[in-house]
């Protein structure tokens, strides 16, 4: 079995224990007061209909045939990491060289760019990016 | 006031600079999304999203639609010149388009498409004008049971639009669930907040939008390889003989699109589909389908055009969107604290009537866009997807953060959009889940009312006649992949 098809059934054994986790939670809340439902009963409704369904997926899925492709996964989970590595940076160093930092990585690093180009568009997409949000719209920029 | 009277006020609010300019960036924005790859409408409308952000809501709407039905315009190059489909509604221009390239007539290609979509969406639009005040005048009688089943109705239609209706029903509850999280506005309870106090205002709208439609299309596309080689464009104008083949498809597209972009659960794809099998079917000699046929261009093109106005007027009348862009669009208008639905047309009139206007406007705009400049554009098409990827990412972040300043919301971007790649990958519909969070809160204050009128007897949901109707809708939407293989063997048979 390969990856490709294991992640289809990682996503839908997420949406599954989520649903189960709202049930949970949900039962804890109030679920009826007088004639209509309190906080409680939707998301138990939901935690119940997604858990269900998405399970229905898991049974699909592991009755199918695995007919997934085995394109690569490695550059996407590089660009994934390096945009949450940028987010975990922004309190720290701030919007500016995060940002810069992440774009820089991307051209040059994952795109094997030359570091010059990539360093220049880097550069002044993040000068843009600034300029539109900070000194257009006011927007108090990390 | 009547129709027309509305229609003339919207014209004059439409062609304001500032609305004029709105529809301009619009319908270009639309043009390059169709052909840039890896990213569409929806990703494109997403990443605006925070720019709009307090600014006037009527000229957010007409920038929205713009790049909605510009796309239709843009997708059709990638189809004819390289051919591989900028959005899914062009697949089956691809077929033709692409075999007219390799004979030397790319141009004549696109020159048909283009004054096909122009009278596709021209009519399609006068189609919305005159269907959509009737259908919306129509359900201002409704009441808290007839709003539940429109929600239910919205979400399994939008589901039902999907590779997979079960997947699209999965991802619709997950965007109810979602919606539960923060203050329950009810009574005040605070609402799997896990004691994060951030939690309290619950997941925004913007965050999951574009974690969904900008980081998790991105990241899936971020593997596209180089640019591929691109046919040369040259007369655009096609001749007298194209047109004649050309003219009867165009209006036989363009009704087959309006009527099928009207119906929920079903969209510009499954339009141009059934218009190129409708040519196909009535052609003097089929075999000429897939050589090159100037007809298999110019009717699906139609027919994508048409679905995309055919799909405003569920959206604008009742609230219940068509496709995934028309969903992002519903959004947006609560963002802008609209209510949408059938109050649209006497509360906002002005809103809706300035962007009907806009849409004759904007298709003049394309149609003079794609003639002259189609060269142009298909120039867009070399540039490579690694450089187009980072600056979406950045811009991503940036506007996340500047929806609420909060850094928190960056790290449910991150989240999100790591759900929307794998979503994305595996062919999960997104966007029932961006419409599960916009109408739950609407869906559960519909559903408490309902229940109180009747003191709690859900009879109320079907023993009033158009909420039974709507529900009856939903469930053909949910149903119909079991029973439409009873009929296919005697479709085929036909």
């Amino acid at each position: 079995m390969r990856f490709a098809f294991r992640g289809e059934l990682v996503l839908a054994l997420f949406f599954t224990l989520i649903g189960a986790l709202w049930m949970f939670r949900a039962l804890r809340m109030p679920l009826w007061d007088g004639f209509a439902p309190d906080s409680g009963f939707l998301p138990l409704v939901y935690g119940v209909l997604l858990a269900a369904l998405a399970a229905a997926v898991l049974v699909q899925l592991a009755l199918a045939k695995d007919s997934s492709n085995a394109e690569t996964i490695r550059k996407p989970l590089i660009v994934m990491g390096a945009l949450i590595a940028a987010v975990a940076a922004l309190p720290i160093v701030g919007f500016v060289i995060s940002v810069f930092a992440l774009l820089v990585f991307l051209y040059a690093g994952v795109e094997r760019l030359r570091l010059l180009p990539s360093a220049i568009a880097a550069a002044a997409i993040t000068g843009s990016l600034y300029l539109v949000f900070k000194a257009w719209l006011g927007v108090p920029l990390p | 006031m009547s129709e027309l009277g509305h229609l003339l006020a919207g014209f004059s609010a439409a062609l304001t600079l500032k609305h004029l300019t709105m529809c301009f960036l619009g319908v270009l924005m639309g043009q390059m999304v169709g052909v840039l790859p890896g990213i569409g409408p929806a990703a494109a409308i997403a990443l605006l999203l925070p720019l709009t952000f307090g600014a006037d809501p009527t000229s957010a709407i007409i920038l929205f639609a713009g790049i909605y039905y510009g796309s239709q315009y843009g997708g059709t190059l990638t189809s004819v010149l390289v051919s591989v489909p900028g959005e899914s509604s062009t697949v089956m221009t691809t077929v033709d388009g692409y075999q007219m390239a390799l004979q030397g007539r790319a141009g004549p290609a696109l020159g048909i498409a283009a004054i096909g979509s122009f009278i596709a969406g021209t009519l399609g639009t006068l189609g919305l004008t005159l269907l959509a005040p009737p259908l919306a005048q129509a359900a201002l009688a409704f009441g808290p049971p007839e709003y539940f089943a429109l929600v239910v109705l919205g979400l399994t239609a939008l589901a039902a639009v999907g590779s997979s209706v079960l997947k699209g029903l999965v991802a619709g509850v997950a965007g109810l669930l979602i919606g539960t999280i923060g203050i329950d506005p009810q009574n005040g309870i605070a609402r799997f907040t896990f004691d994060q106090t951030w939690l309290l205002d619950g997941v925004e709208f913007i965050v999951l939008t574009v974690a969904l439609f900008g980081v998790g299309e991105v990241v899936a596309s971020c593997a596209l390889g180089a640019a591929r080689p691109v046919a040369d464009v040259k007369n655009v104008l096609p001749t007298r003989e194209d047109w004649r083949a050309s003219r009867l498809p165009i209006l036989r597209g363009t009704g087959v699109g309006f009527v099928i972009g009207v119906l929920p659960a079903t969209g510009a794809t499954i339009a141009s589909f059934l218009a190129y099998i409708l040519e196909k079917k009535v052609a003097k000699d089929p075999s000429r389908f897939g050589k090159g046929a100037i007809e298999g261009v110019a009717a699906p093109e139609s027919a994508n055009n048409a679905a995309a106005a055919g799909a405003m007027v569920p959206m604008l009348s009742l609230g219940v969107p068509g496709s995934g862009t028309t969903a992002i669009i519903l959004g947006a208008l609560i963002m802008f604290g609209i209510r949408p639905g059938p109050e649209l047309f006497t509360k906002n009139a002005d809103l809706v009537w300035a962007v009907i206007a806009s849409m004759y406007i904007g298709n003049v705009l394309l149609l003079v866009m794609n003639l002259p400049l189609a060269g142009l554009f298909a120039r867009l098409l070399k540039i490579p997807y690694r450089w187009l990827y980072p600056p979406i990412l950045a811009l991503c972040i940036a506007g996340v953060f500047s929806q609420s300043n909060s850094v928190q919301d960056c790290w449910l971007l991150a989240g999100f959009g790591l759900l929307g790649w794998l979503m994305k990958r595996y062919d999960w519909s997104m966007a029932p889940m961006i419409l599960g969070l916009v109408l739950g809160p609407l869906f559960e204050s519909a559903l408490r009312q309902s229940l109180t009128l009747s003191h709690a007897s859900p009879a109320i949901f079907v023993t009033r006649p158009i909420s039974a109707v709507l529900l009856a809708l939903a469930l053909i939407a949910v149903t119909a992949p079991l029973w439409t293989p009873v009929f296919a063997p005697r479709a085929k048979a036909i």
